[in-house]
Order: structure tokens, then C-alpha cells, then sequence
């Protein structure tokens, strides 16, 4: 049997040892309830078995003098609460429970739940910030559709009549080739020579003039006059 | 007997005399063949190297050589056709500058040249194929 003393209330709980001697005690006096009762049993006389019954069981007690008592107990659980003291009150984790209840919703829903609600609040909170971004772009592209001033009606005929007499830009490019094609024509002519080539390096030979059905190009250098001869009849 | 061939050295010394007076230059024609196909250029063409760009090979198929006088031209025969290649001489100007005329009547070709200094060469160029030409390369000299 252990001793009774304050150590023992200081730990968590008691101890194995402490139990061990208990439970010893424990089972002393359920085997003399069970010898009261079978002696009991065999008398006749009941009336008088509970009162008995108790007396004996407070005369073992008394006896064992069993370590858990009220007043042991009720200073173990007083000291509990004061180390306790401003750590946790009912008042504070109902509130806390409040406001954390969506967390805690949150928490006990699925993963893959968890996880698209993420995700919906990233996305929502990535257009929150880019909407400005978009509105403005409209806007201004809107602004420059509507144009940047109202014409009058006379400049605005004016404009369509220039827009007619305008030629469009392929002409242009028709004119350009023409004329090219009419130098060409003209430099190939077989009735007129060539004009003299004015050599004003040092060549060897100086080539006067030329007459040809064809196309004709002149290579020259210093020591070298080279004349090809192209699209040739005969 | 003398008396009979004295009009005719007269002549003939008056024709010299003229004939001096004439001067005379003497034409050399070259009838050249390049290709893509052959290789090596003749030995004989190598002044003429820089006209056959584009030509690994060349060979001198034809040459001529004459003196002519002023107003006298020269022909050849090319492209195996009948074709003729005529040179005359022009004009011979008093610094030394050979004028000429080169002509391919079958072409309708003529071209006037002055060759101003010492073996002044043309060239007249015609491709015959997409992988071969003919070039006819004419230089004039003083006598």
C-alpha cells in the first residue's frame, strides 16, 4: 500500500504503483463482500444484510484507509484549474469557433473540393484585378471607332469626290511598268545605234557604236572588251 | 625591152608608193568554243581568260591572220553555218588608234571599235547552248 501524500496529487495522474497497491486493496475487499455475502446467504436472517453490509464495508474502508478521497480529489482538481487559469474558457472557444467556422467547414470538407474552391478564388481574385485592365481597352478602342470629330457635309463630299478622281494605287504601278517597258523597247531599236560608250577609264579598246536585233550587254576592263550577243535571229 | 616593163614598174613603183602611203595593220581573228562541260582553257587564250567566266574549259577552234588596208576587212566562217564574221579596217588615226569595224551579217551585228593601244582585243560573245558559247575574240596590230 502506498503512502498517501501530496506527490502523488502534483503528478498528471497517479501512479502504476499506486494503482497496483489499490487494486490489491480492491480485490481484499471483494473477497470479503463475497464471504459476507455467502455467509449471509445461508442465514435466514435478511432484514438486517444491507445495514450490516454497509457497516462492514465502512469498517473496511476505514481499514484499508483507501487514498482516494473527496478531499484529495477535490485538491487535485482545484489545482488542475488554477494551472489552467486563462488558457481556455468555454465563452473564448465558442467565439474563436465562430469565427473560424468557415475555416472549420472548409477543413472538414474533401480534398478535391478543397482544392477547386482554391483554385475559384484565385481566378476570381486574378479577374478582379486584370477587369480594369480590360474595361479600359475597350473603352478606348470604342473611343477611336466613334472618330475624333463630325465632318461637315460639304467636306465630306469633298472627300468622296477626291476618292473618285484619285486613281487607285495599282495604276500607278501600271504607269511604272509602261514606262519601263517603252525605255526597254526603245533601247533595243535596230534602226538607231548605240550612242558611243564614253570610256573614261584607260581601256584598250573603245567600243563606237552598235547595231543588233537583240539584247546586247557590254563588259569592259582595262585590257578586255567583251561584247554578249542575246536573242539573235537567224 | 626595158622600155616595155618601165610603165609597168612605173606602176608598180607608184602602186607601192600608194600601197605605202596606205598603211596596213594586221587582223588576227580567233574562233573560240568555251563549255561547262570541258575542262582546261587553251594555252593559247590566255590573255583572254577573263572573257570565259562561267566556262571551266575553252579551246581555239579557228584562227586567222591577215594585213589589210584601210577600207579592206577580212571574213570568217562560223557556227558551221555559213555564217561569216567580217573585220575591216576603218581607220588608222594619228595616235595610233585602230579603228574597226566587226559585223555577223546573219546576226544583223556591227559594232565600231577603236583599239587605242597595243594588242587591244573584243570580244564578240553568243551563247549556242545553255552550257557552251562561242566567242570570236579580234585584235588589230601595226605593221
Amino acid at each position: 500500500m502506498t503512502e498517501s501524500n501530496d506527490e502523488n496529487l502534483d503528478e498528471p495522474g497517479f501512479t502504476a504503483e499506486a494503482f497496483e497497491a489499490q487494486d490489491a486493496e480492491f480485490q481484499q475487499l471483494g473477497q470479503c463482500l463475497r464471504a459476507t455475502g455467502e455467509s449471509w446467504e445461508n442465514s435466514q436472517d435478511w432484514a438486517q444484510f444491507y445495514p450490516e453490509l454497509e457497516e462492514r464495508l465502512v469498517a473496511t474502508v476505514n481499514a484499508l484507509n483507501f487514498d482516494l478521497e473527496h478531499g484529495a480529489l477535490q485538491q487535485h482538481f482545484e489545482r488542475a484549474v488554477e494551472d489552467r487559469e486563462g488558457q481556455w474558457t468555454a465563452f473564448t472557444q465558442r467565439v474563436l469557433d465562430e469565427a473560424n467556422r468557415s475555416e472549420n467547414l472548409a477543413a472538414r470538407q474533401p480534398l478535391s473540393a478543397q482544392a477547386v474552391e482554391e483554385l475559384r478564388s484565385d481566378i476570381e481574385s486574378t479577374l478582379d484585378d486584370v477587369e480594369p485592365r480590360f474595361e479600359n481597352q475597350f473603352f478606348r478602342q470604342l473611343q477611336g471607332q466613334l472618330g475624333p470629330e463630325k465632318t461637315s457635309l460639304w467636306q465630306r463630299m469633298a472627300n468622296t469626290i477626291s476618292q473618285w478622281i484619285r486613281p487607285p494605287s495599282w495604276a500607278w504601278g501600271s504607269l511604272a511598268v509602261a514606262m519601263m517597258a517603252a525605255f526597254v523597247l526603245v533601247s533595243a531599236s535596230q534602226r538607231e545605234p548605240l550612242e558611243p560608250v564614253a570610256v573614261t577609264a584607260p581601256n584598250k579598246v573603245q567600243v563606237d557604236s552598235i547595231q543588233f536585233e537583240g539584247t546586247v550587254t557590254l563588259s569592259q576592263s582595262e585590257d578586255l572588251t567583251v561584247i554578249w550577243l542575246a536573242d539573235a535571229s537567224g | 625591152m626595158i622600155e616595155a616593163f618601165l610603165p609597168v614598174v612605173t606602176v608598180l613603183c607608184l602602186t607601192t608608193a600608194e600601197a605605202q602611203a596606205q598603211p596596213k595593220i594586221k587582223i588576227q581573228v580567233q574562233v573560240i568554243e568555251a563549255s561547262t562541260k570541258s575542262k582546261g582553257i587553251d594555252p593559247q587564250l590566255g590573255k583572254l581568260k577573263k572573257a570565259f567566266r562561267g566556262y571551266q574549259g575553252a579551246k581555239l577552234v579557228d584562227q586567222l591572220e591577215a594585213k589589210v588596208q584601210k577600207g579592206s576587212s577580212i571574213s570568217l566562217e562560223i557556227l558551221r553555218k555559213s555564217r561569216l564574221l567580217s573585220v575591216t579596217f576603218q581607220e588608222l588615226k594619228p595616235d595610233g588608234s585602230i579603228q574597226l569595224k566587226v559585223a555577223i551579217e546573219a546576226f544583223k551585228f556591227s559594232a565600231q571599235t577603236t583599239h587605242k593601244k597595243k594588242n587591244a582585243t573584243v570580244v564578240v560573245a553568243h551563247e549556242t547552248s545553255d552550257s557552251s558559247a562561242i566567242f570570236l575574240a579580234v585584235t588589230p596590230r601595226l605593221e
